[in-house]
């Protein structure tokens, strides 16, 4: 299987400040992969090292099995930036046609290419417009098309969905789980909502080092609680529903909204505690909306985080 | 490995970008207004009266050297060789406004970033040198024509040694630029914007221009450290001086391009 990613030892230091601080991680992605952390963590850092943009201050990096900067590695990897300017008065269209030149495609198959990729990202309609005249989500919108010219084997998308309205973050979120099945995607974000939504495996980093890489469903599964969501607010709390059920060892209103909760258990007997606690909610007429084993993504990464302070 | 397709888009598209917009309008429009104002106002007058025995004179006292002023204005068309001396000294400004920006403003901005994913640093940096040469090619190209056509008006020589000397003029003007484009591609890699790469450009220029000055009498060899020092040599237009002007510069151009390439090749984009 190709490894995508080779990081050892990573390091990169800005006038004193560590960004990457000895960062290991390989990576062979078959499924959408999230990158996770505090701000100051390192994500974008890493991102630009693996796109050759900077250059580590010591370590190994290989992408694809090649240096970053290799000639041979040029078109395969490619990058959705947080916010970067495209060049200025030139039509988006030419520019994206220009890249679709430079991974090799001819003419006729550039202009093709940019169409499609247009078409993806619903920009087909300010194909002609010079990228400053364009809003933040439109740029964006051409910055995710940019990306997915000419198939690389590797996308890098840098917070996606940062600064969209909620439509059109949900429209791009609805893309990138369908890219996930036809493309290597690493997404960086901090909205862990979307990594849960649209990514199969997870990288947490924390000042520059690697926390943890697993899987999401290993992560979020390995705590003994279940994450409890109601319809609507109760009005007492559910230790007191739930009291007389064996093996709970406590439980926690999660957000203080009296909606979600953590109900926390001592040994295997999961399923068996779930059907009891299914039950004596349904005794109380209290609508579930969701029971799933295992804290939410967001809870977990800020523990883990925690734990790694 | 340098991927000459990617080359081939990347200059080209250079190219066209910067012949539609400011970056290489601020160039265009005032070499050929000064062009314009010398062929049409200056040239036939200071021809006449260069080949004249006060202008002979004067410009002898000038170049210090009554042989060299024979050949270039009495032996060659006078008018090529008025272009010749004004154009090697003017180069340099003109090509601090073609050639700035080579990389700064857009490396600041991020649009390389679109770009590295998909051509090397190499490929980037070379074929921005190659686009403003090929700038500057053109632009010299259409003045030495000028030139060229303007001596033939005048009828100072036959047309057959105009065109040969307005070539030698134009090859020579050429390899005369690119050690300049090459300082200018350095100065570029240093900086961070158009303004501050203009800025920095002259500053530098001015200040090697000074210390090659101030220590000429001590150093000979310091006149050297820009290209102006081998001067005497690329206004005395023969076989062996044409051959030793383009080498010259070929090293000059080598020297200054290395050191752009090796900043660029670790610059953080």
């Amino acid at each position: 299987m190709t490894k995508h990613i080779q990081c050892v030892s990573l390091k990169k230091y800005y006038k004193g400040i560590k960004a990457l601080n000895g960062f290991d991680l390989e990576l062979s992605i078959t499924q959408p992969t999230g990158i996770v952390g505090p701000n100051g963590a390192g994500k974008s850092t890493l991102f630009s090292i693996l796109c050759g943009f900077i250059k580590p201050s010591s370590g190994k990096v290989l992408v694809m099995d090649a240096s970053p900067d290799s000639s041979e590695n040029k078109g395969k990897l490619s990058l959705l930036p947080q916010d970067t300017a495209m060049f200025k008065g030139i039509d988006v269209f030419s520019q994206l046609k220009h890249y679709a030149r430079l991974q090799g495609l001819n003419k006729h198959a550039a202009i093709k290419e940019v169409e499609h990729v247009l078409s993806l990202v619903q920009g087909a309609g300010f194909a002609k417009q010079y990228p400053e005249t364009l809003s933040f989500g439109q740029r964006k919108r051409v910055m995710l098309a940019q990306s997915l010219i000419g198939k690389p084997e590797l996308i890098l998308m840098d917070e996606p969905t940062s600064g969209l309205d909620p439509v059109a973050a949900t429209e791009v979120r609805n893309l990138l789980r369908q890219l996930g099945n036809e493309y290597s995607v690493i997404i960086s974000s901090h909205n862990l909502s979307e990594i849960e939504d649209i990514c199969s495996d997870i990288v947490i980093m924390n000042k520059g080092k690697l926390v943890t890489h697993s899987s999401l469903r290993d992560l979020t599964r390995s705590s003994q609680c279940f994450s409890l969501g109601l319809e609507s607010a109760s009005d007492v709390h559910l230790s007191e529903i739930l009291k007389d059920i064996g093996g709970i060892s406590k439980i926690e209103n999660d957000k203080n909204d009296m909606k979600s909760w953590l109900i926390y258990y001592d040994g295997d007997s999961a399923e068996s505690i779930q059907i009891k606690i299914l039950s004596k909610l349904g005794e109380h007429k209290i609508a579930v909306s969701e029971l799933k084993k295992g804290k939410a993504l967001a809870d977990e990464v800020s523990e883990v985080i925690k734990n790694d302070n | 490995m340098l991927n000459l397709y990617r080359l081939k888009e990347l200059t080209l598209f250079d190219f066209c970008y910067s012949l539609a917009h400011l970056k290489s309008l601020a160039f265009i429009i005032p070499y050929f207004f000064f062009w314009y104002l010398i062929f049409d106002n200056v040239s036939q007058l200071a021809a006449e009266w260069i080949q004249s025995a006060q202008g002979l004179f004067v410009a002898s006292s000038v170049l210090e050297n009554q042989d060299l002023v024979t050949r270039m204005f009495v032996d060659r068309p006078a008018t090529l060789s008025i272009y010749l001396l004004i154009s090697i000294t003017i180069t340099p400004l003109f090509i601090l406004l073609a050639a700035n920006n080579q990389y700064s403003s857009d490396a600041a901005r991020g649009a390389f970033r679109f770009i590295l994913t998909r051509a090397t640093r190499t490929e980037l940096y070379l074929s921005r040198f190659i686009a403003v040469t090929l700038l500057g090619l053109i632009c010299t190209f259409i003045t030495s024509l000028w030139a060229s056509i303007q001596a033939f008006l005048n009828k100072e020589d036959e047309l057959q040694a105009i065109m040969f000397f307005g070539t030698q003029t134009f090859v020579l003007l050429s390899f005369y630029s690119l050690p300049f484009i090459a300082f200018m591609s350095t100065v570029s890699t240093l900086t961070r914007s158009a303004f501050g790469c203009l800025f920095f450009g002259m500053m530098l220029y001015v200040l090697i221009v000074t210390i090659s000055f101030l220590l000429k009498n001590d150093i000979s060899y310091s006149v050297y450290l820009i290209p102006s020092g081998i001067k005497p040599t690329l206004i005395d237009i023969n076989t062996k001086n044409f051959l030793v002007s383009i080498a010259a510069l070929s090293c000059y151009t080598l020297v200054y391009f290395t050191c752009g390439w090796f900043v660029f090749k670790r610059r953080d984009m």
